[in-house]
């Protein structure tokens, strides 16, 4: 079998038109590989990977066209709206004379309700103490001269660079200060324009400044550190979003738990949002590319709407945390864009205990969960015995005792089953039970295999006529001395 | 090492081999195109310094899967339309059923069993190109195996 599959598998060739197309975009990544020196000696590599997605340039533009609204209406996920209406406050407090500290080219800051939104930080609010502290940082930060080398650059609201926001109206308009981890701030004044009932905000200038960004964020965290706001691993929330507010999926060599296992997944949960992930580190040479990595020991992934995100964890901690955005349209799911990558690095061992801790309390399924593994009317249970490689059904076939296993495997079973996760290991696979049930117009198999160890693996599929699909997956335990005794009692054959 | 200059070269080379092992896991002529292109596209934008030629071809057939894996990832979130690849191929009758069968195994098994099988890498070297453990590599491959005997000899044979 082994020769027929590799025959068969070496037929199957690239067409030749597909291999032209694949020869011509990577020609065409080639020629936009131009490796490019500025003025200043500053060498930078412009890449053309993105030139071959239409729609990644096109959520680029909306993206810059865009990113003043976002700014404006709201903040994604994972990032914070420090907001208070100060002004009133303010003024009326004579702590600060602003005159004599004004370095802002933007105007006072004590004078006008600011937003301060930090995109990747996890702050739930300030005082007007600290708003009234940020408006002095900010009046008297050195901005700098007007940057004239922005060269067209524009502030993306996904850039990996993006760091955080100020915005606030006037009489006549809007304005917008976006600052990148790199120093880069973009000012853009919109005003009002237009009739009464036919209002527009145009854009009427664009400044650009380049500022030490580290002393930048050094001033921001000293004074917003100092509030006394939770902050995000108090509130248990981890750096990655709140692991208790979407369904995600853990996996190593030989464990997934995901939200079928309920109690575990729970934990696991919890344990993630208080995991202690440190602070960002550099990314690794040679490690960069989460595609490129290839020791993970648990890969965690999640999506929010079509945003997919996972954490590669490598056997010796390193962290890498990515995600992309994909289209809305799955069947163009291919045009992703990357939207965050960071690294951390973590005592891997610690974590793997304490995932190993989450997942073995024991304790049994929820009614809940019963029901689904339940669901639907049984058509037929069958007991395999696949030790040593075999798959020899061994249902008893007296109608009394194949009614009892039936009836056994479809309920007794599924109440012993505990959500604790024991580690697969091939050498303790025992017995395989095979449950098909119809749910309304669908056929569900379920199978169970089950290890010596206790360890339960559930596959489920819907059958089709076209074949068959899987459904989920789900990792469970079970007492084996007391699952084991069942079966004889039974009829069924329990020798090895 | 020198990575292949030109990419005609590349495509030439490695292509056949990272389209089977594309469509086999993905089970779509369009998916797999595009993750062969994604791979390539990699390779002449981000490929680090190879040691030698198997280095070279366990890089590129590491980013190909992955970029599998995450496709299947999202696909398992979203309806896919499926198709019948293997129509589309001069794949005898006979040789069809096999990789049919295999087609249906779950594509932690089945990526397992192409590189084995197939591109016939050792088990150690099937861990470092997937990323999963030495045991688990051969945990996957016992069970694919036996799997992919039950469903050809049960629809196949």
């Amino acid at each position: 079998m082994d020769k027929k599959l590799r025959k068969a598998a070496e037929k199957i060739t690239m067409p030749e038109d597909m291999k032209e197309r694949i020869i011509k975009a990577c020609e065409n990544i080639d020629k936009t590989n131009i490796e490019r020196t500025d003025n200043d000696g500053y060498t930078e590599v412009v890449s053309g990977t993105e030139r071959i997605s239409r729609k990644n340039n096109i959520i680029r533009v909306v993206s810059a066209i865009a990113a003043c609204s976002v700014l404006a209406a709201g903040i994604g996920t994972t990032g914070v709206l420090l907001h208070k209406n100060h002004r009133s406050q303010l003024a009326e407090s004579d702590v600060v004379d602003s005159n004599e500290q004004l370095s802002s080219p933007f105007g006072d800051f004590t004078k006008v309700d600011f937003n301060l939104y930090l995109f990747d930080e996890n702050y739930d609010g300030f005082s007007d103490e600290t708003y009234a502290k940020l408006a002095d940082f900010f009046n008297s930060f050195d901005w700098g001269e007007e940057y004239e080398n922005a060269e067209g650059r524009e502030f993306q609201q996904d850039s990996l660079t993006r760091y955080g926001a100020i915005n606030w109206d006037d009489d006549k308009g809007k304005n917008s200060i976006t600052i990148e981890t790199d120093g880069f701030i973009s000012y853009k004044r919109y005003i009002l324009s237009g009739e009464t009932e036919n209002l527009s905000m145009d854009l009427a200038f664009t400044k650009y400044y380049m500022i030490d960004f580290e002393a930048f964020d050094k001033g921001i965290k000293e004074i917003i550190g100092n509030d006394g706001s939770e902050s995000a691993a108090e509130a248990g929330i981890s750096p990655f979003g709140d692991f208790t507010a979407f369904d995600f999926e853990l996996q190593n060599g030989t464990v997934m738990i995901n939200k079928n296992n309920g109690r575990s997944y729970e934990l696991v949960a919890d344990m993630l949002n208080r995991w202690d992930w440190g602070e960002e580190t550099e990314a690794q040479p040679g490690r960069e590319d989460p595609f490129a990595v290839t020791d993970s020991e648990y890969e965690i992934s999640w999506e929010i709407d079509h945003d997919v995100y996972w954490l590669k964890i490598a056997e010796d901690g390193y962290v890498i945390y990515s995600g992309d955005r994909y289209d809305e349209d799955y069947l163009n799911y291919l045009n992703s864009e990357e939207i965050c990558r960071k690294y951390y690095n973590i005592e891997v061992n610690s974590f793997d205990e304490g995932i190993y801790e989450c997942i073995s309390e024991a304790e049994y399924i929820t009614q809940e969960e019963i029901d689904y593994l339940t669901s639907g009317e049984l058509i037929s249970a069958e007991l395999y015995d696949i030790s040593e490689g075999k798959n020899e059904n061994i249902t008893p076939t007296s109608e009394g005792d194949k009614q009892y296993v039936e009836e056994f495997l479809s309920g007794m079973f599924i109440d012993m089953l505990k959500d604790n996760i024991i580690p697969e290991s091939q050498e303790d696979l025992r017995y395989s039970a095979v449950l098909m049930y119809k749910d309304n117009d669908k056929t569900i198999r379920r199978t169970y295999y089950v290890h010596e160890n206790g360890c339960v693996v559930l596959y489920e599929y819907e059958v089709t006529p076209a074949g068959e699909e899987p459904i989920t997956t789900a990792s469970y335990s079970v007492d084996f001395n007391e699952f084991e005794p069942f079966l004889g009692k039974f009829g069924v054959n329990i020798e090895k | 090492m020198q990575k292949c200059g030109c990419a005609r070269e590349a495509v030439e080379k490695y292509g056949d081999m990272l389209y089977r092992i594309s469509l086999l896991i993905l089970k779509n002529t369009a998916d797999a195109e595009d993750a062969v292109q994604e791979t390539f596209i990699k390779y002449f934008t981000k490929a680090p310094e190879f040691t030698d030629a198997d280095h070279e071809k366990a890089w590129l057939i590491t980013v190909a899967t992955n970029r599998c894996r995450d496709m299947l990832r999202y696909r398992s979130r979203h309806e896919t339309e499926s198709e019948e690849v293997l129509n589309t191929y001069a794949v005898e009758k006979s040789d069809s059923g096999i990789l049919e069968a295999l087609m249906e195994l779950s594509d932690k098994y089945r990526i397992i069993m192409i590189l084995f099988y197939v591109e016939q890498y050792k088990i150690d070297e099937i861990a470092d190109i997937t990323g999963v453990s030495v045991s688990a590599v051969k945990m996957r491959l016992s069970r694919g195996r036996k799997l992919l005997e039950e469903k050809y000899r049960k629809e196949y044979m």
